[in-house]
């Protein structure tokens, strides 16, 4: 059998499928599918959501930094909490850039496989910050200024009391993401990256 | 598109998503599961079509991307408790009774995840510069992937001769 024969084959095939396949229009008219059109938007919403938290909090931190930049270790606080949330707002940014540079209608297969990957390698690599050094960075330093800023209480002033509190939940963190890193985030990474070259060779080899 | 005119739409793309379904996913589960996610997909997107090219071009763009995301996920998923949208009635046809046709799928299922979509489109008839189109590749690309493509189908069907 050479191919014209099995591509005939195929289109009978088709043909039949075409004759003895039926939908399930009750099971269709039942599901609700609007409910999927709002689960594939949740990552966006999410960033967009994100985005404006991080609009709102920025200036709560300048204002902290300021109000207390008599005070070396707050105002040290304040400026890293306002740095972490920059950088909180930047990688927000670039993730819904990425989300907006996908259109599942119009775009070719592999084009649209690549921009995927890269819309998920750019939110591991934006993970990885969050995690290393967004969360732990802002944990601190907002604990810190809320507790003067709403309690009058000086974490500086008994660092001796807070730290056997604090130290233990920051040492389990810092291992845990280390792990969570080396065997979550880093392989996954690692197996976009492979996709993005196996698409490349893909549309280059000729 | 409201629902009713979507069921009419899927109803007549029925065997371009069976196909598409059987040949990534063999599997009944995974079947149904993909099947799930194209048909969602699709009525997410089907209020964006605005008839630049065929339906059924756009239809398989949407159906292979949502294939090859299915099938390049991890594996150990676990299957929802799903039903088959579209149903074959297996007393009037069984594509694993055609010995051709099971064969097809046996050699589709051994193809990397954009030749397993290249073969499909090929085997429907759709000309060179549509599965570039489709796919986002050079037709002269398309014609060499072909070529190899045969080249593996014959040494599949008649190794003897490799």
């Amino acid at each position: 059998m050479d191919i014209n024969e099995f591509k005939s084959a195929w289109l009978q095939h088709d043909r039949k499928l075409t004759e003895n396949l039926s939908i399930n229009e009750t099971l269709l008219k039942k599901v609700n599918m609007d409910r999927s059109r709002k689960e594939l938007n949740k990552p966006l919403i999410y960033e967009i959501v994100s985005f404006f938290f991080f609009i709102i909090l920025i200036p709560v931190f300048i204002f902290l930094a300021v109000l207390y930049r008599s005070e070396s270790n707050m105002l040290i606080c304040g400026i890293l909490a306002t740095v972490a949330l920059v950088l909180g707002l930047v990688l927000c940014v670039k993730k819904i850039r990425l989300f907006y540079r996908i259109d599942y209608f119009n775009q070719p297969v592999i084009q649209l496989q690549e921009r995927l990957a890269l819309l998920k390698s750019g939110i591991l690599s934006a993970r990885k910050i969050e995690v290393f050094f967004l969360l732990p960075t802002l944990f601190i330093t907002a604990l810190v200024l809320m507790l003067r800023y709403l309690r009058g209480i000086d974490l500086f002033e008994d660092i001796s009391f807070f730290l056997p509190l604090i130290l233990p939940g920051l040492l389990v963190t810092i291992v845990g993401t280390v792990f969570i890193n080396k065997y979550l985030y880093d392989k996954k990474i690692k197996n976009v990256e492979h996709l993005l070259m196996e698409l490349k060779a893909y549309q280059q080899e000729v | 598109m409201n629902k009713e005119q979507f069921i009419a739409t899927i109803n007549e793309y029925r065997s371009l998503i069976y196909k598409v379904c059987h040949s990534y996913c063999p599997n009944k589960a995974d079947h149904q599961d993909l099947e799930q996610d194209i048909i969602m997909q699709l009525w997410t997107s089907m209020s964006r079509y605005n008839g630049s090219v065929k339906m059924s071009t756009w239809i398989y763009r949407i159906a292979l991307n949502t294939a090859i995301s299915y099938y390049r996920k991890e594996k150990n998923r676990s299957h929802v408790d799903s039903h088959s949208f579209i149903e074959l009635a297996r007393h009037t046809y069984d594509a694993e009774t055609d010995e051709h046709i099971k064969l097809l799928y046996t050699f589709i299922d051994q193809l990397n995840y954009l030749d397993k979509a290249l073969m499909l489109l090929y085997l429907d008839d759709n000309k060179y510069k549509d599965i570039a189109d489709i796919l986002g590749i050079s037709e002269s690309n398309v014609s060499t992937k072909m070529n190899r493509i045969k080249i593996k189908l014959k040494n599949f069907f008649h190794p003897e001769k490799a």
